[in-house]
């Protein structure tokens, strides 16, 4: 079997236990309903409501598209806090010492949390979008699935690159999440459009994941052309992948380093 | 009043040393920026203030999530619990002093937004009601304190009650108006948001920093302090059923 082969193989039962994992031992329905989509819902609606106190249908039609997209690619970042979940569990070492690169594991094992991702989102839109007259662009549904896909796995090669530094530091495990977070709701045009920030903020944007899909999805809705859409989403995707390229260039590098001294098994900060 | 000072002083320290509690302050001036950006792009200036209450509320209300999900159940995790319950003081003292600590130290949140809008956005903050918002603030912080404690009862009378702790933010954002008023939301939910004592003190905050004199403040403040009062007392109620059940049962200290 070819490398690539054997990569793919890992990686499809590393998600196959992920998934297994996130539904019986994360989530149950009732859990996930109340717990998690119920959140999800009210944030979307909370942002959207913004929009109707600024008294204008394109706001409220901005901040709701916005907030809801940004819902799924929230989800990514819990493959971020899940790393230390490996090391608490005790199988971190091992999968650090396997023949196979850990991250492919990694990435793996916290692949059921786009799906989680797609899943929360569309909800939303669906129920927060009739409520604030926000109509949905059923007819193009197929592309409005590939786009929120997009951006939620370009988002996931972020989250598994900031994993990397979380192996070494797991005690900010939630900061490094929590903050990356809240960077993309602040200035990837989620709800402030970038106009707002200065040129360097604007240029940072520009290589964050997410800025150039939901352009794209604004687009999808407002019934742009496929070129321009594709145009943006061929941008989210060159995005994502220079932030797999990163993954895959310093997790090993990070891993090492934390066998060397130690800290991948008994580090507390 | 030993005991209430020694619970503080335990809590500032667990702070310190627990990252946890910094997120949710951590979390502040992204949100100031996002309500300031988007009233900023809108052309609305007139909708400062609302940018400006509602990273403040929501930090204070997140640590007091964040506090009443740990404080019975971090103390269980490391085996401390049976020694609290054991002292000649109110368990229920202990969990108002660490809870306030928690509370007060959000109000941190009116500095970083302050600096956010000043030094992001240009925007000179003018408190015309000075009395009112301390008045609001002082209020908030006790109400917030009362209300955590009933979370705290109820997270540890119901261990799953815990999974939906993260389900509490932006549901109460809404409903109580912490950004928007609540005449935007429908009219039949509008009586259950004045349940919620975020409901009066958003009202009061965005009030106190409004050029117009501020009306029936009085009745306004009592209302937030009452409803936390309530929460208080029902609280303590419930913390002290739990105890009286898990001294009873032998599981003190079993999650």
């Amino acid at each position: 079997m070819s490398r690539l082969g054997h990569m793919l193989r890992v990686l499809g039962w590393a998600a196959l236990v992920g998934f297994r994992d996130t539904l019986g031992a994360v989530y149950t329905v009732q859990s996930w309903v109340l717990g998690l989509f119920v959140r999800m819902v009210a944030q979307v609606a909370f942002f959207a409501s913004l929009g109707q106190l600024l008294g204008r249908q394109a706001d409220v039609e901005f901040l709701l598209i916005g907030n809801a997209i940004m819902v799924s690619t929230s989800s990514s970042f819990t493959v971020t806090v899940a790393t230390v979940g490996e090391r608490d569990a005790g199988t971190l070492p091992l999968l650090v010492a396997s023949p196979t690169s850990p991250l492919v594991a990694l990435m793996g094992r916290g692949a059921s949390f786009v799906p989680n991702g797609l899943i929360t989102s569309l909800g939303a839109l669906a129920i927060v979008a009739p409520l604030y007259d926000v109509s949905l662009p059923w007819a193009r549904l197929p592309a409005l699935l590939a786009l929120l896909t997009l951006v939620t796995v370009s988002t996931y090669m972020t989250a598994t690159f900031l994993a990397g530094f979380v192996l070494r530091s797991p005690g900010t495990r939630r900061t490094v999440s929590n903050v990356a977070r809240l960077v993309m709701m602040a200035f990837c045009g989620v709800s402030v459009p970038l106009s707002v920030y200065p040129e360097v903020v604007r240029a940072v944007a520009q290589v964050l994941p997410l800025t150039h899909g939901l352009k794209a999805i604004r687009e999808l809705f407002a019934g742009a052309g496929a070129s321009d859409i594709l145009g943006d989403a061929g941008l989210e995707a060159l995005v994502g992948g220079g932030w797999l390229l990163l993954s895959l260039a310093t997790f090993r590098w990070l891993a090492d380093a934390g066998r060397r001294d130690g800290s991948i098994v008994f580090s507390t900060a | 009043m030993r005991a209430l000072i020694g619970a503080i002083r335990l809590q500032l320290q667990i702070v310190v040393a627990d990252r946890g509690y910094l997120n949710e302050i951590l979390t502040n001036p992204f949100f100031a920026v996002i309500f300031l950006g988007v009233v900023r792009a809108a052309g609305r200036r007139d909708l400062t203030t609302f940018a400006i209450v509602a990273p403040v509320l929501m930090t204070l209300w997140a640590l007091s999530l964040e506090i009443s999900g740990n404080v019975v159940s971090a103390d269980r995790g490391v085996g401390i619990l049976e020694l609290v319950v054991a002292t000649p003081t109110r368990f229920q003292t202990v969990v108002f002093g660490r809870v306030l600590a928690v509370t007060l130290l959000g109000t941190v949140g009116v500095v970083e937004t302050w600096l956010v809008a000043r030094i992001g956005f240009g925007v000179e903050v003018s408190v015309h009601h000075p009395g009112v918002l301390a008045g609001a603030l002082a209020a908030t912080a006790l109400a917030m304190t009362g209300t955590a404690l009933v979370m705290a009862g109820a997270f540890v009378l119901a261990g799953g009650a815990r999974t939906f702790q993260n389900t509490m933010n932006y549901p109460i954002y809404l409903l109580a108006g912490v950004l928007v008023p609540i005449s935007y939301l429908p009219g039949w939910l509008r009586p259950m948001s004045r349940l919620i004592f975020l409901s009066w003190s958003a009202d009061l905050l965005r009030d106190s920093l409004q050029p117009e004199p501020a009306q029936d403040v009085l009745r306004r403040l009592s209302a937030v302090l009452l409803l936390g009062a309530g929460g208080f007392l029902i609280g303590s109620i419930i913390l002290r059923l739990v105890l009286h059940r898990v001294r009873h049962l032998g599981t003190i200290g079993q999650e």
